[in-house]
């Protein structure tokens, strides 16, 4: 049910409101919103992830992903936003030979923001190793990811779609995780500090 | 007069007793080779220059000579060390630091709590020469020859008697906490400047003393880092039950009220403001030390604090980089999916059944049939291959020296074999 709905969404308007759907999907079992919104973005991705060789309009014997470029509107498809929340969403641009997907993570709090900023940074910076990840996140974004028609041919797309959707649930755990041994660590110092006194 | 750079010698030479400082001579001293082993930051360099010219530069070549060095260490301290060939027995060093409080300073002189520390020393060794070098808060004599050979202690504490001089201000200070002498100002923040560009305050109030520390960061990483251990864990650990003796502790974003009338630029911070409220108990008996010492070192041991988090972090960030590298790498290409399928046959071939075991081919092959449920025509076949002496059947020798054969059929990927004895 939830992928048809997104496919027509996909096709349709290009905003979708996650929490709408875990409202009605919350009526009838206990589902985790995390999940549901990843399911979503799975969805989404399947269905946008069709990416074949295209060769650029405007200047011969070029070819760059359209996405990035938007020189020529008709190859272009609608964007896609799933929001989990205003602080937690995600943007998936579609083009005939590439797909971009940029996310934004929860911050809580200035320590969960900064510990997003250093560990997204530290990836961008790293991208080389990711290949799929883009150096530099849209605008308003945290983090963005570049797949063009040659990473498909490389590699598989169930495979790549995992890839994305666990990445996402990584970074969400690490951070918390994160947060938390940095809390621990912060109290263990100021207990030892403090009993110094004693 | 020569200057001397501190530090540690070259690993090669650690532990050689011809250990070259670096001023011409050898020095042929076996206690600088021993201290050298453990210099590896200021006070055991210090240590080590103390015990150089507790040895009188005795060169290669036999001949005293007289050596008169100025040694100098962050935050202006200095130091003045003296040995002469004419009284080869004393080594005179004199100590000048910057103090804490301008405004405590009641006079020049070196407050009883220095002294009554230099002297437990070694009543022997470490004599306070009156007056002081000019220029200098303390002058004193060692005598070399008196001390015993391995006497780690006396020498870190003869290295330390600067954090002696600088901390003893505090010391007095805290002492007087129960005093009942709250005259006319009193209630006026003293700023100690224990490091340059860190002051901090010490307000005497009835029955406390507040040590306040405005908190300055560099970097916004650390502000926030630091204000959120001050937030949420020194403050909660404070008011625990584990540490209901520990000074009350306090942060705040805005300059506590005790403050006001302080210069602006003292006030201006990023981390916020801590104070610790200290009274009579924390500063009992061998408590005293440590007090002044945790407060002295308190903007260390935050930056320390700091420090250490954000290397954690860089860590917990390599293996998670890792471990996503990792799911990436198996995104490879459908192709080698379908050779890992294949590969599959190996797996299968572990779960390999039990043998059924016959007295005569016809049975092994009943028996071939019953256990794996292959169709008749299979087993038939297998017999007929087996008629044909086919490579299919094989004989051979087992261990034992019985001779068994051996059916391998393939079927559907699976391998079955039947032993018949």
């Amino acid at each position: 049910m939830l992928s048809s709905y997104w496919f027509d969404k996909f096709l349709g308007k290009s905003i979708a409101i996650v929490s709408e759907i875990q409202k009605k999907h919350a009526r009838g079992s206990n589902a985790n919103p995390l999940r549901l919104y990843l399911t979503c973005i799975r969805n989404t991705l399947e269905a946008a992830m069709c990416l074949q060789n295209f060769p650029c309009q405007e200047v011969e014997r070029h070819n760059k992903p359209e996405v990035e470029l938007k020189t020529s509107p008709e190859l272009l498809l609608n964007p896609v936003t799933i929001c989990r929340n205003e602080a937690e969403k995600c943007l998936i641009e579609t083009s005939i030979n590439s797909l971009r997907i940029s996310l934004k993570v929860k911050q809580s709090d200035e320590l969960e923001n900064i510990l997003t900023k250093k560990f997204l940074r530290f990836l961008s910076m790293r991208a080389e190793a990711f290949q799929v990840l883009r150096r530099k996140p849209v605008q308003g974004y945290d983090i963005s990811f570049l797949i063009t028609n040659y990473h498909c041919e490389d590699m598989q797309k169930q495979k790549l779609i995992d890839f994305i959707v666990q990445f996402m649930e990584d970074i969400d755990k690490e951070i918390s995780e994160l947060k938390l041994s940095v809390n621990t660590r912060g109290r263990l110092v100021a207990t030892e500090f403090l009993k110094q006194f004693i | 007069m020569e200057k001397i750079l501190l530090g540690a010698p070259p690993p090669d030479l650690v532990g050689d007793p011809m250990w070259a400082p670096n001023t011409g001579g050898t020095v042929e001293c076996n206690n600088v080779f021993t201290w050298m082993s453990i210099a590896d930051h200021g006070v055991d360099c210090r240590i080590c220059l103390i015990f150089e010219f507790g040895s009188n530069f005795n060169t290669r070549d036999e001949r005293a000579i007289d050596a008169d060095h100025h040694l100098h260490e962050f935050g202006s301290v200095e130091y003045y060390i003296q040995s002469l060939v004419s009284d080869p027995d004393h080594t005179y060093l004199s100590i000048s630091t910057p103090i804490l409080s301008q405004s405590f300073l009641v006079s020049t002189r070196l407050s009883r709590y220095t002294i009554q520390k230099v002297k437990a020393i070694s009543a022997e060794v470490v004599e306070i020469v009156e007056p002081p070098k000019e220029g200098y808060q303390l002058t004193i004599r060692l005598n070399f020859a008196r001390m015993p050979h391995e006497s780690i202690k006396m020498i870190t504490d003869i290295a330390a008697v600067q954090g002696v001089i600088l901390s003893s201000q505090l010391e007095e200070m805290l002492m007087n906490v129960n005093s009942q002498d709250v005259a006319q100002g009193m209630y006026k923040p003293i700023k100690l400047v224990y490091h340059p560009r860190e002051p901090f305050y010490v307000i005497k109030q009835p029955q406390k003393i507040t040590a306040v520390f405005p908190m300055r960061f560099k970097e916004k990483t650390d502000v926030i880092i630091a204000t959120t251990f001050f937030q949420q864990e020194l403050m909660d650990v404070a008011n625990t039950k584990t540490c209901a003796k520990a000074p009350h502790c306090i942060w705040s974003p805005i300059p506590p009220p005790e403050l006001r009338g302080e210069a602006i630029e003292d006030l201006s911070t990023n981390g916020g403001f801590v104070s610790f409220d200290i009274l009579s108990r924390h500063i009992e008996g061998k408590r005293l030390d440590k007090t002044v010492w945790n407060l002295l070192n308190f903007y260390a041991f935050v930056k320390n604090h700091v420090k250490s988090t954000r290397g954690f972090i860089q860590r917990r960030m390599r293996t998670c980089l890792k471990s996503l590298v990792e799911v990436l790498q198996k995104t490879g290409p459908q192709d080698e999916q379908q050779i890992k399928e294949v590969k599959g046959y190996k797996r299968m071939k572990k779960l390999k059944p039990p043998l059924p075991s016959a007295k005569t081919m016809q049975d092994g092959i009943l028996a071939l049939e019953e256990t794996f449920m292959i169709g008749r025509q299979k087993a038939d076949f297998v017999a007929k291959k087996l008629e044909e002496g086919d490579s299919i059947a094989r004989r051979r020798k087992t261990p034992d020296g019985l001779e068994e054969n051996l059916i391998i059929l393939i079927a559907s990927r699976l391998s079955v074999f039947v032993r018949l004895v």
